[in-house]
């Protein structure tokens, strides 16, 4: 129900429509390498009234900043870490031992991490692999240095997805991932961080 | 696009963007032998040994360094498989279509829409890291010594380098994926390293006790991976206390989440490693960086008083 609202959501224009654009993205490997301006990504709601119910879900929902941070350089991380958790993430080079280090495709290679994910998925059901993304991006943001900060669960679900045993179809992806880094590089937070 | 958003947005793949070789790759796996947990143990003096502490029975792992011949015959194993693929895309295309008209003209599909194959290049073609199948798992059961302080485990293994992958098994595991550490385990040693777990507080400092108010995700998220100099426990009486060395480190930028964890990296080591938000900060290599431009500045000066010294007066 929550992924049909959003899907309508994302059909009625939260987040602009690019039809009008000759090389807007239509494959996979192409939404993965698109790169929206800054001021064609709608920014999302994030005012709200705290309750403590709110408080007690700040595990589950919650965002990114970091201040002086441009939104490529913010979507660029947000995908690094994206792909981390995802079990996608090839090290640019695995030791940094200079030419005796033999360089494979730049997509090549990342098998491994997709099996070795595979294996991991097929053992634990939906909320332990949620958990698990949480957990990849939390780390992954963190060592970036970016602070969290607490959301209201709708609001979160209006720019953000879950992992399941279902996947977020990549246009999706991408374009929510494209709103997280907007709200990382924008106007800085006035709640509590939260930390790691 | 900024370089850097060029940069990963490349690194990035889909199951559906790979090009997948049609045979199993060949690999020698690590010749790995467990010494147990025996009084009449004897330590060959011509083999080599990993010794590994922990403060608790965990599991950790290393990736022997491939050598340049092994390396050499993976890569041409891997332009074989590409050559293949390359020659029998055609056919795998071409038998696509057909899929797709007859599932196009089906009113009752059974299956989802055919997915067209990927087309083979440099770029698409998946093919393993071999660092992938040099894993050495050590534990959690099998220790050569247990006490309340320190968990030991004795494996004879092949010399070499090795990587320091991270702790936990498949599925469960952290990969010291965004920083780790390398070493030598010299042949005829038993090179010792300590690992563990750390506890970190919402701020990534190290704490000694599980926070009370926690959560499940916040104790999951905040918990670090160490690696370091053995303590005085590895010194158990069957081994010939000469051959125990302490493994001497220098760091690892990254490495690929194989094995599907959660993603980590070793905390800071003095004098080894540390960081700079994301970035590994080799600190053996800026200190000898500091020193060389330190002598450089001093040999300019001795140079200039030398030439002033020359220098006619008036």
């Amino acid at each position: 129900m929550k992924r049909y609202l959003l899907a309508a959501a994302l059909a009625c224009g939260s987040v602009p429509a690019l039809a009008q654009e000759a090389d807007a993205p239509q494959t996979d490997a192409e939404w993965m390498a698109w790169v929206p301006s800054a001021d064609s990504v709608s920014m999302p709601e994030l005012a709200y009234e705290e309750t403590q119910e709110n408080i007690d879900n700040y595990e589950k929902y919650y965002y990114f900043h970091r201040p002086e941070t441009d939104f490529e350089t913010a979507f660029a991380d947000i995908r690094e870490c994206d792909a981390h958790a995802r079990g996608l993430f090839r090290g640019n080079q695995n030791v940094d031992m200079g030419p005796a280090m033999i360089q494979y495709g730049m997509l090549g290679g990342a098998v491994g991490g997709l099996l070795g994910a595979a294996i991991g998925d097929a053992i634990y059901g939906s909320a332990e692999i949620r958990r698990k993304r949480r957990i990849n991006m939390r780390r992954c943001m963190f060592f970036k240095g970016y602070a969290r900060y607490g959301l209201d669960e709708d609001l979160w679900e209006e720019f953000n997805f879950e992992e399941g045993n279902s996947s977020v179809p990549e246009e999706d992806r991408q374009r929510m991932l494209a709103q997280q880094a907007l709200v990382a590089s924008g106007p800085q937070p006035t709640a509590q961080e939260l930390g790691l | 696009m900024t370089h850097l958003a060029r940069m990963t947005a490349a690194a990035l793949l889909a199951a559906s963007l790979v090009a997948s070789p049609a045979v199993a790759q060949d690999s020698e796996p690590v010749n790995v032998e467990l010494v147990r947990d025996r009084d009449d143990v004897s330590l060959d003096p011509a083999k080599t040994y990993l010794l590994v502490e922990a403060s608790a029975p965990i599991v950790s792992s290393f990736v022997l360094v491939p050598g340049d011949a092994e390396r050499a015959d993976w890569e041409r194993q891997r332009q074989e498989e590409l050559a293949e693929a390359i020659e029998d895309y055609p056919r795998d295309l071409r038998r696509y279509e057909r899929d797709l008209e007859f599932w196009e003209a089906t009113r009752r599909r059974r299956n989802d829409r055919p997915s067209p194959p990927v087309e083979p290049t440099e770029e698409t073609f998946s093919w393993p890291e071999l660092e992938s199948r040099k894993v050495v798992t050590v534990g959690h059961l099998n220790r050569f010594a247990k006490s309340d302080e320190a968990s030991l485990w004795l494996l004879e293994v092949p010399a070499g380098e090795y990587l320091f992958y991270g702790l936990g098994m498949i599925g469960f595991n952290d990969c010291a994926c965004m920083g780790s550490v390398r070493f030598d385990v010299a042949a005829g040693s038993v090179t010792a390293v300590r690992v563990g777990y750390e506890l970190l507080d919402a701020q990534g400092n190290v704490i000694a006790m599980r926070p009370e108010d926690a959560d499940s995700t916040d104790l999951a998220t905040r918990t670090a991976i160490m690696i370091g100099e053995p303590s005085q426990a590895v010194f158990d009486p069957r081994i010939p206390r000469e051959r125990i060395v302490a493994a001497e480190f220098a760091p690892v930028r990254s490495l690929s989440n194989w094995f599907g964890g959660t993603v980590n990296r070793v905390l800071p080591i003095p004098g080894v490693i540390d960081y700079d938000r994301d970035r590994v900060i080799d600190l053996q290599a800026e200190e000898a960086a500091a020193r060389a431009a330190a002598e450089a500045e001093a040999a300019m000066a001795a140079e200039g008083e030398a030439s002033a010294d020359e220098t006619p007066a008036g």
